[in-house]
């Protein structure tokens, strides 16, 4: 199987509004959001991305659909480098792979009425003539779950769940061959999370595209995506297949992060604080392991020198001193 | 003796479109040293309920119809406002949603918790300093002189919490309403706080109401549960019970819709329909409408919360086939 | 979890200033109707009489009902105020679009614009800006053109700034729209509305404006009613004939207090800030 994505050592640094801080200024006012990020995505498959805010995720994102310049690094889609794509070569790129925000009245525009922000990629793009745009839409709005009742109404006359939809339908519109959801459930009440989800699936179910599903809570992930990915400020600490990483986390963060999630159960154990303090922000990145001044197994070795590097222990890659040096296990 | 007890409590709102009744007939009581959730979705009324047990109603034009609100002796529905003064923030402490809008921008957190405490106890400033520093230790801060210099805006959002919480017991109140203190919180955040509210129960004896849309953050941290739906209570149970074997098909939906309890190889579980607006009445059963259980009988008359057991009570007529 | 409870009642200052720009709407339309007596006959027996229920408002020296001229006086200062909003709001908003549009270097001639032109007072500038092009409406027009664009420039470049980091914008550059097509489609009908709200406070501002150029004599010389002259004219009678002044102002002032409410009113009903 060939990869539909491939994402090779980004990096993406953001400019701070202002920072009064010495060290941040130094680097001119910007902090590392996305550090040395690697990742396959093979065509048909769905990756989860799991990390707290402040973790990268929505920069990731940004950047792999090119809506936000990156430092260092390639991402290939289809083989080819999106890098110096420009013009026309770029809308055909950012045709194919869409993202949906986490904010869902935000990502559309208040003004427009939901027929209006269906209707105007297919319009720009002249995806169909504009005798067929109508059915189209309520098409669409049917594949989404929308009650067709609704084309006239606007962003705030709708449930953010329904919201959400919306913007799944608009980025559904340009039939696109990766589909990227920036915590898209999050925001939405705890009960409507479980529509958004299930829409997900059922589309990645139903479409030939890749999913990328970013998520805070790892239980949001198990369901409908095949491997999950762990990122901790920046960085991609942990990546393997879902049922492993949920059964056997290598890395200290992802224990930590599924032991603290919570789960309904009538024996549900009282609630344990397995990451105490919080995440530091990008600004203040610690030397070494970023994590190592919250984990419990931290080493000497951890708080020295660089990041850890790649490290395989079965079917994961983990990116921790824990684990045996690529070398070491050679031998 | 229960620490609160509501009974037959309802709270009207006048508006443009007549008299709505966002919370109806809702009875509950809380032990000293219990932690109570009010689970449901949004609009159901229970941040309504929470507000109209300090008289704190949301807009101008809500007043509570009827019912009592019994706390240590005292009818709350119907004390003067000036001797509500001395429950309100005081016995009573409210956490709201945002802890950002809780807190005042422009001062530091020392002054913000020593502005309360000078308010409240007459002490001076020196005391009340130190008094502010034991009580951000109290809420796990490690290192209280140095958070008293910051500003709210310098903090994360779950630092940002802790000082919220500390701010609402510097009055050293017996209950504590939470309203959804956990949302938008990270998960390993939202663990901390969750575990300092039981921490604060068991050091302090405070009780707490705790309101949330997330079965599995009340069944982590409640003795008990009330679930909410339009304006009325529709099950009571220890929390246990509630998850394991709901006697409302609305609470056995708002469990089965979260992603980390069915197994991962069917789809979730989705409460179909909308949930009646604010005030919307209907004959029959309020959950009819999106109940997949339903029966004749559900769409007439008025359907009671009955008690079926010393703990439990459901409004479901069809408790007895959901238990078996 | 909030309220959704309905909020469409008007609020009081919304219902209030709705009123008062109600009333003057009424006068400008209904001057004819409602003046008791034609504003420019003039009775040599009935010079500076004081306020009666024959004349509400009193005579001025030349024997004019101040009542009747002051309801007609509502046409030209209407005039005024209405269409001296078009001119900087026009202005104002065009720069303000196209300097966040250009980016960082856009917005730092905008900067300059508005300094060059704020650190003069308008009343400064506009005055021999009037001058120079003549007393009447003309003048009027291109004084306010000239000075009272900032404002709207300075919000709609903020808010079209803040609008091009918001989420629905991005979303239109992740679905290929063109850079044009996001400005004028997406972000100016939602820049639209802080500048709508200044235009409606901005309508008292012109009225005080028109009013001060009209007691200068920089607006009606051909002798057309216009508040601001009347108040000139009172104040030169100000100890023998009181009411020709006060009358006249106090109109001024409640239309100009009628649309800073009525701007306020939409500023809370729309979550604006005024």
């Amino acid at each position: 199987m060939t990869a539909l994505l491939e994402v090779n050592g980004l990096s993406v640094s953001q400019p701070t509004a202002r920072s009064d801080d010495q060290r941040v200024r130094r680097r001119g006012g910007r902090i590392m959001a996305v550090s040395a990020v690697s990742f396959e995505l093979a065509a048909g498959e769905n990756l989860g991305i799991v990390g707290e805010s402040g973790a990268g995720k929505s920069t990731l994102a940004r950047a792999i659909l090119r809506l936000v310049g990156s430092d260092a690094g390639e991402i290939h889609f289809d083989g080819q480098s999106v890098k110096g794509l420009r013009g026309p070569a770029l809308a055909a790129y950012r045709r194919q792979a869409q993202m949906i925000f986490s904010d869902p009245l935000a990502a559309l525009n208040p003004r427009l009425s939901i027929a209006e922000t269906l209707a105007e990629p297919l319009a720009v793009h002249r995806l169909c003539t504009s005798r067929e745009a109508a059915s189209r839409v309520d098409e669409l709005m049917s594949r989404v779950g929308l009650s067709p009742e609704l084309r006239r109404r606007r962003p705030s006359e709708l449930s953010a769940a329904d919201c959400q939809r919306v913007s799944i339908a608009r980025a559904l519109t340009v039939g696109p061959r990766l589909l990227i959801a920036d915590d898209a459930v999050s925001r939405l009440d705890v009960p409507l999370r479980a529509q958004i989800l299930n829409l997900l699936g059922a589309l990645s179910a139903a479409m030939p595209a890749s999913l990328i599903i970013m998520a805070r809570d790892i239980g949001m992930l198990r369901r409908h995506c095949q491997r999950i990915a762990v990122m901790y400020l920046g960085r991609i600490v942990e990546i393997g297949p879902t049922e492993e990483v949920l059964a056997k986390p290598r890395h200290p963060y992802t224990q930590a992060l599924i032991a603290s999630t919570p789960r309904a159960r009538g024996d549900a154990p009282t609630p344990r604080v397995t990451l105490p303090g919080e995440t530091p922000s990008p600004a203040y990145l610690p030397p070494g392991c970023a994590f190592h001044p919250r984990c419990t197994k931290v080493l000497p070795v951890c708080s020295a020198g660089s990041s850890p590097i790649r490290r395989s222990d079965g079917p994961m890659t983990v990116y921790c001193h824990l684990y045996p040096e690529p070398s070491a296990q050679r031998r | 003796m229960p620490l609160l007890s509501v009974s037959h409590l309802s709270v009207e709102f006048h508006t443009p479109r007549g008299l709505l009744r966002a919370v109806d007939d809702v009875s509950f009581a809380i032990e000293p040293a219990e932690i109570l959730g009010l689970v449901g979705e949004s609009g159901v009324g229970k941040t309504v309920t929470c507000r109209a047990l300090v008289r704190l109603l949301p807009g101008r034009n809500g007043r509570i119809a009827s019912g009592r609100i019994d706390f240590a002796g005292r009818d709350i529905a119907r004390l003067p406002e000036e001797e509500l003064r001395h429950y309100r923030g005081r016995q009573i402490a409210l956490l709201f949603q945002d802890p950002a809008s809780q807190l005042d921008p422009i001062l530091n957190v020392g002054d913000q918790l020593a502005e309360m405490i000078l308010l409240q106890e007459g002490l001076d400033p020196a005391m009340a300093a130190r008094q502010a520093a034991a009580l951000l230790e109290q809420v796990g801060i490690d290192d209280p002189a140095r958070l008293m210099a910051a500003y709210p805006y310098q903090l994360g959002p779950g630092l940002l919490r802790r000082v919220a919480i500390a701010q609402a017991l510097a009055s050293s109140p017996r209950l504590l309403i939470a309203d959804e203190p956990t949302k938008g919180l990270d998960p390993g955040v939202q663990a901390q706080i969750l575990r300092l509210l039981l921490d604060l129960r068991d050091r302090r004896g405070l009780a707490v109401i705790m309101i949330s849309q997330d079965l599995g953050v009340v069944s982590q941290l409640c003795d008990s549960a009330a679930v909410m739906y339009a304006g009325r209570i529709v099950e009571r149970a220890p929390k246990g019970d509630l998850l394991n074997r709901p006697l409302h098909p609305y609470s056995e939906a708002l469990a089965q819709c979260l992603p980390g309890v069915a197994p991962a190889s069917v789809p979730l579980h989705e409460i179909a329909g909308e949930p009646l607006a604010a005030g919307e009445v209907i004959p029959g059963c309020r959950f009819h409408p999106r109940c997949p259980h339903v029966i004749d009988r559900c769409r007439f008359g008025d359907v009671q919360l009955v008690e079926v057991s010393a703990w439990r009570a459901t409004a479901c007529l069809r408790w007895e086939d959901m238990w078996q | 979890m909030s309220l959704a409870l309905p909020q469409w009642h008007f609020s009081p200052a919304l219902r209030r200033g709705a009123i008062l720009a109600g009333i003057w709407v009424l006068l400008v339309a209904g001057a004819d109707v409602l003046a008791p007596y034609d504003p420019t006959i003039r009775s040599v027996k009935e010079v500076f009489l004081s306020p009666s229920w024959a004349h509400w408002f009193g005579t001025d020296e030349e024997g004019r009902d101040v009542f009747s001229r002051a309801i007609f006086a509502s046409r030209l200062d209407f005039e005024l105020a209405m269409l001296g909003v078009f001119p900087p709001f026009a202005i104002g908003t065009i720069l303000g679009l196209l300097a966040a549009h250009g980016g960082d270097f856009g917005e730092a001639i905008l900067k300059f614009l508005a300094r060059s032109v704020g650190a003069f007072p308008t009343y400064l500038l506009a005055i021999p800006i009037v001058a120079l092009v003549g007393p009447g409406l003309r003048g009027f027009l291109i004084a306010v053109a000239l000075t009272g664009w900032v404002g709207y420039a300075l919000k709609v470049q903020s808010e079209t700034r803040r609008l091009k980091q918001s989420d629905f914008v991005i979303a239109g550059r992740g679905l290929g729209f063109g850079g044009f097509r996001i400005l004028v489609l997406h972000i100016f009908p939602n820049s639209l509305l802080p500048a709508l709200l200044l235009a409606v406070s901005d309508v008292s501002a012109m009225l005080l404006l028109g009013c001060t150029l009209g007691f200068l004599g920089l607006i009606a010389p051909a002798g057309d009613v216009e508040w601001g002259a009347m108040i000139a004219q009172g104040a030169a009678n100000l100890d023998s004939a009181w009411w020709l002044a006060l009358f006249p102002g106090l109109v001024v002032l409640a239309m100009a207090t009628g649309f800073n409410l009525l701007s306020q009113g939409l500023a809370e009903r729309f979550g604006g800030e005024g």
